[in-house]
């Protein structure tokens, strides 16, 4: 096994946020109801024609900026033909020759790789995955396949499309995944998209090959078509590696092919073999204009540049004293910064903040769209902690009952009695009562061993069921039997 | 000229179909200029027939033979750009959402359709 | 009365007064269709209830207050059928305005009735309608039927047989020009980009442009001010001003022209009546105090090759959309969606479409891109670049607009190529986006209509039409009918 490496590169599909399809004034809106955002231009009808969405380009130069891509001053739209029923004018306009971006990487971090992973010694911490191009095109409609036909809504048709295709250079289904996630959180950074791979705005097609380690020339690849998770990609991946690893090791042949990823087998399974001919004839499309990008659309681009996760890690560390593991962590996701950042506004207690949020919530709940918990409520309970009125127990369990059931963090320590005794004027009678209960101890104590007053301790914290604050207690009791 | 091809790096097995097609047909047109009709009648989704072949493969060959003259045009004071630098450019649309049709015009001219989405025989991936 | 005879000015002037209403108008075009329609079929479908019922709430003060114009059948008007000469669209109801119409309605335009064309705007001779061909209102002395030209010949019949008051065409490579000469009336290609193409069915997207079919050049002037200009929803339309074409029709002196003769044009191949006729217009010209210069458009012979590959290369990317899918014919036999596709193609498009699709998939296909399609760009660039130098040393260009008069029903269907040649006069104004038009000059001896084109530099439509207003204004050829077409 270990004698052969998977060479993978992908295409990724993002489907751009933008407010209207990429040639037509419709609207560019997931959900609505079916043939309801079409219009002449993106149901391709006799004589409409296209005219291109200044945001979406925007958008695909600023994410060519975001990963360090050449942009291209002068740049064009190509039709790309083939017949296909989602595909309203049967030419999609996308772009061959002059891509907006090429070139550019993505640099893969360690918390980008899957958890299980992340202290392995040989992981390939801030390997740059390089990018073929970028490059902006119109997105299909959307079919629904029955038994005997296939039915079609066109509001998807029509709306607008990045294009990432990276080069050969992941060796692993982890690379992979690390590659996506960086991605999709650059991509999530830079309001470029919203990125959700279950909603189909992030859509990802692999082609893998193996060899054996040590040698230049490319096996034979296969594709694996449409996946719509990331895990899954993994997963997908893992299975494929492994399976033509066995097929080559074992002396078989792989048939290049289209397969695609079935997630109750666990099983990539074929999909074609015979492969269309494909010849699309791409020519300049004359119904557009080329666009320059270097007047005015790059500057706007790159006005919109966003703090990046690398940038927002280094300022966490600098400015919030967080450690590294932390920074990186709360970094590495947009959402995840955003409310940690919500959570210790007004706050000094950053760093036990994000231990709560790396600990406590996301050991528990990964995803973090499931949160509805008020952010302020990381800093109530940090505070409560770090004043002493609860103990770093008790503040778990406040955590964990807020996460479940949510509330008031002040209500549910008052509710539940759980806030700390720390009082002098509470606790010196109990400490006193101690002492005049437990002679033997005190007498213990005096003659030198200064451990037995674990046992009138003890005595004060059985007497307040737990809640007498240890530290005041140990004070009060060396008060008292050294006078 | 034409930059790059897209996909320059993959796992290098992309002679597909279609190269051996094109490689055919320019073997065919070194041969000189047969076309093989039915090939481009599929790449055009056009159904022809081996009698519709016959005529059209003849009138199609005479017309290319007619446009073979531009090989005798010197264009070497050609700037060899593929976008015309005497285009304009960025004639762009704001990211403002204007009306679509209407659910019922949108689907009208449509020769098949069901709960509102366009019919038509099963799509094999 | 004979209202259908008049030109959209004199008919403007009685609307305005009252004198008369946009309904007598109507009744006398149905009256003149129910006579001469049967013969020339100028139309793909006509509809004189449609036009009566647009009657009710036009606004006569409106530039065209009351005009009925024939719309060529592939540009799209809500409600009606835009079928493009072709069964593949023959039920396909359009929902939307091109631009042009959208603009003609507000300038209270009546639309008529659907031009017949070529099917898909791709002939020169009008008989490749899959609705039976359209007759020239012209016939030979002997009684042959004559072609009117193509692809408008059914704007360019309904307006020399009076059929229409005038009518919109396009023009891809002569289908506006060629048809006005061989039907004897006046015709404007604009420059590319000075009309919207939204709305009008793509033959060659680079190429095609919306023009009128008029009776005058007057009449033409008055429709180009109203359709012209920069449309948001056509990234090729230019944003340069429209000038006042119909009121500064006579603001030129023929002493400050120079006016270019390329004597490319004038060669083998020219019939010896339509030289004649161009060479007398030429004098008359030189004889008003215009100033001849002869030029030279060197590569006038490669027009023909590169339209061809141009021109079918993106026709055909632009027909592929006609799949039997979302709208348009879809074959019954087809159970496959392979078959959807090809089966359906295969019965809705006629011979021509199919020869020129197949022509453009070949040329684009692997292999042939760099020998085809991008070598005729590059030729395309040194044609513009032809007349670009031109127009350094004259003002415009003077050239017959087709090289012989209409020729008969039938004589060239048969030779693909011998048909394409025709447009070796018209299609380099395509190629290189100037204006150009197409006016009536002296006709042949056997009185048959013979066209003068004058090609001017990138959006001169005004001086164009200004030269050909002023021989208009000189020569009564316009006022000429076909025999049985006299009042």
């Amino acid at each position: 096994m270990s004698t052969y490496e998977a060479v993978i590169g992908l295409e990724v599909h993002v489907q751009l946020k933008t407010k209207t399809k990429m040639f037509c004034g419709c609207r560019n809106r997931y959900g609505d109801p079916v043939n309801t955002n079409v219009c002449p231009v993106c149901l391709g009808f006799p004589g409409a024609l296209p005219v291109p969405n200044r945001e979406a380009i925007v958008k695909t130069l600023l994410t060519g900026h975001m990963l360090h891509c050449d942009l291209t001053p002068l740049s064009k739209f190509d039709r790309k033909n083939y017949f296909y029923p989602d595909m309203p004018k049967n030419y999609q306009i996308s772009q061959y020759d002059f891509p907006f971006c090429e070139n550019g990487y993505v640099s893969l971090g360690k918390y980008a790789f899957p958890k299980e992973v992340q202290n392995r010694d040989d992981l390939p911490i801030g390997k740059n995955v390089r990018l073929n191009r970028i490059h902006l095109e119109e997105d299909v409609a959307k079919s629904t396949h029955y038994e005997e036909h296939s039915q079609v809504d066109y509001n998807r048709a029509g709306t607008p499309l990045m294009e990432i295709v990276t080069e050969a250079d992941l060796r692993s289904a982890d690379e992979a995944y690390a590659f996506l996630k960086s991605l999709q959180q650059i991509l999530i950074y830079g309001a470029v998209s919203d990125a959700d791979m279950e909603k189909g705005q992030l859509r990802c097609d692999v082609n893998i090959s193996v060899r054996k380690q040590g040698t230049e020339a490319f096996g034979t690849k296969c594709e694996i078509k449409n996946m719509n998770s990331i895990s899954k990609v993994r997963r997908a991946l893992l299975y494929e590696i492994e399976r033509q690893v066995e097929t080559v090791s074992t002396g078989g042949t792989i048939i290049q092919e289209t397969r695609r990823w079935n997630d109750q087998l666990e099983q990539t399974t074929v999909m074609r073999t015979k492969e269309d001919a494909h010849d699309y004839r791409y020519f300049p499309c004359p119904d557009l204009l080329p666009v320059k990008t270097d007047d005015g659309l790059i500057e706007e681009a790159k006005q919109r540049v966003p703090e990046l996760p690398q940038q927002v890690k280094e300022r966490l560390e600098k400015e919030d004293q967080l450690s590294e593991y932390q920074a990186e962590v709360i970094a590495s996701d947009r959402r995840l910064s955003l409310y940690y950042q919500e959570a210790v506004k007004g706050s000094p207690y950053q760093s036990t903040v994000a231990n709560y949020l790396i600990n406590d919530f996301l050991a528990t709940e990964p995803d973090l769209s499931q949160i509805t918990l008020p952010a302020q409520h990381f800093a109530t309970v940090a505070e409560q902690a770090e004043s002493g009125k609860i103990n770093s127990k008790q503040a778990k369990q406040i955590l964990q009952e807020l996460f479940s059931d949510g509330g008031d963090p002040l209500k549910i320590i008052a509710e539940k009695g759980l806030s700390q005794m720390s009082g002098t004027e509470e606790l010196e009678p109990l400490c006193q009562a101690a002492i005049d209960s437990n002679p033997k101890s005190v007498e213990d104590y005096r003659s030198g061993k200064t451990a037995a007053i674990n046992a009138l301790k003890g005595f004060v914290m059985k007497q307040t069921k737990g809640k007498a604050n240890p530290q005041v207690v140990d004070e009060i009791l060396a008060k008292l039997l050294s006078s | 000229m034409r930059r790059k091809q897209i996909s320059a790096s993959f796992g290098r097995n992309d002679l597909k179909a279609c190269d051996l097609i094109s490689i055919r047909l320019n073997r065919q047109s070194v041969s000189k200029d047969s076309i093989h009709i039915q090939e481009v009648a599929k790449l055009a989704r056009i159904a022809i027939d081996s009698e519709e072949a016959e005529v059209l493969g003849p009138q199609l060959e005479k017309v290319v033979d007619y446009i073979k003259q531009l090989e005798k045009v010197d264009i070497s004071a050609v700037p060899d750009t593929p976008i015309d630098p005497a285009l304009p450019t960025n004639v762009l649309r704001d990211d403002l959402p204007k009306e679509s049709l209407s659910h019922e015009d949108a689907i009208h001219n449509a020769p098949k359709s069901n709960q509102g989405e366009i019919v038509m025989p099963k799509i094999v991936e | 009365m004979s209202l259908h005879t008049e030109s959209i000015t004199s008919l403007r002037h009685q609307l305005s007064s009252k004198a008369i209403s946009p309904g007598d108008i109507l009744d006398d075009l149905e009256t003149q269709t129910k006579q001469h329609e049967p013969e020339i079929h100028a139309y793909r479908d006509l509809n004189f209830d449609f036009a009566r019922e647009q009657v009710q709430s036009v606004d006569l003060d409106a530039p065209l207050g009351g005009i009925p114009i024939a719309i060529k059948d592939n540009i799209n008007v809500t409600g009606q059928t835009t079928a493009c000469a072709s069964r593949m669209l023959e039920n396909f109801l359009s929902p939307y305005d091109a631009t042009v119409i959208k603009k003609l309605r507000e300038a209270g335009a009546i639309f008529l009735g659907r031009a017949n064309m070529d099917e898909f705007a791709m002939g020169s001779s009008c008989e490749f309608s899959a609705f039976g061909p359209t007759y020239n209102p012209w016939k030979k002395s002997d009684g042959t039927q004559l072609v009117p030209g193509g692809s408008s010949g059914g704007s360019a019949a309904a307006v020399a047989g009076d059929l229409a008051i005038a009518a919109l065409g396009s023009d891809t490579g002569g289908s506006i020009r060629q048809p006005a000469s061989f039907c004897g009336v006046t015709g404007l290609k604009p420059t590319y980009g000075r009309v919207s193409r939204y709305g009008l069915v793509a033959f060659a997207s680079s190429l095609d442009q919306i023009g009128p079919l008029t009776k005058t050049v007057e009449d033409a002037a008055l429709l180009l001010e109203v359709i012209a200009g920069e449309d948001p929803m056509e990234n090729t339309s230019r944003p340069i001003e429209v000038p006042p074409y119909s009121k500064t029709l006579s603001g030129l002196s023929i002493q400050d022209l120079t006016i270019g003769v390329p004597k490319e044009y004038f060669i083998d191949g020219l019939d010896s009546d339509v030289e004649k006729s161009i060479q007398s217009a030429i004098q008359w010209y030189e004889k008003n105090g215009a100033t001849l210069k002869e030029i030279s458009l060197p590569h006038t012979e490669s027009g023909t090759a590169v339209y061809y590959i141009i021109a079918t290369a993106e026709a055909s990317a632009n027909l592929a959309r006609f799949d039997g899918v979302r709208y348009g014919h879809r074959s019954s036999s087809a159970e496959k969606m392979i078959d959807v596709y090809s089966a359906s193609r295969e019965e809705g498009f006629g011979e021509e479409v199919k020869r020129r699709i197949l022509l453009g998939t070949y040329t684009l296909s692997s292999g042939y891109y760099d020998a085809y399609y991008n070598r005729a760009q590059k030729v395309k660039y040194l044609i513009r670049q032809d007349f670009e130098n031109a127009f350094k040393t004259c003002d415009l260009i003077i050239t017959p607009t087709a090289p012989y008069t209409a020729f008969p029903v039938g004589d060239k269907i048969d030779d693909p190529l011998l048909m394409y040649l025709n447009d070796v006069y018209t299609i380099a104004a395509n190629l290189s986006g100037v204006p150009a038009i197409s006016i009536p000059a002296q006709p042949s001896s056997e009185g048959l209509p013979i066209g003068l084109q004058l090609m001017g530099p990138h959006f001169a439509e005004e001086r164009l039409l200004q030269a050909a207003h002023a021989f208009q204004s000189a020569h009564d050829y316009h006022h000429l009918k076909p025999e049985g077409f006299n009042q």
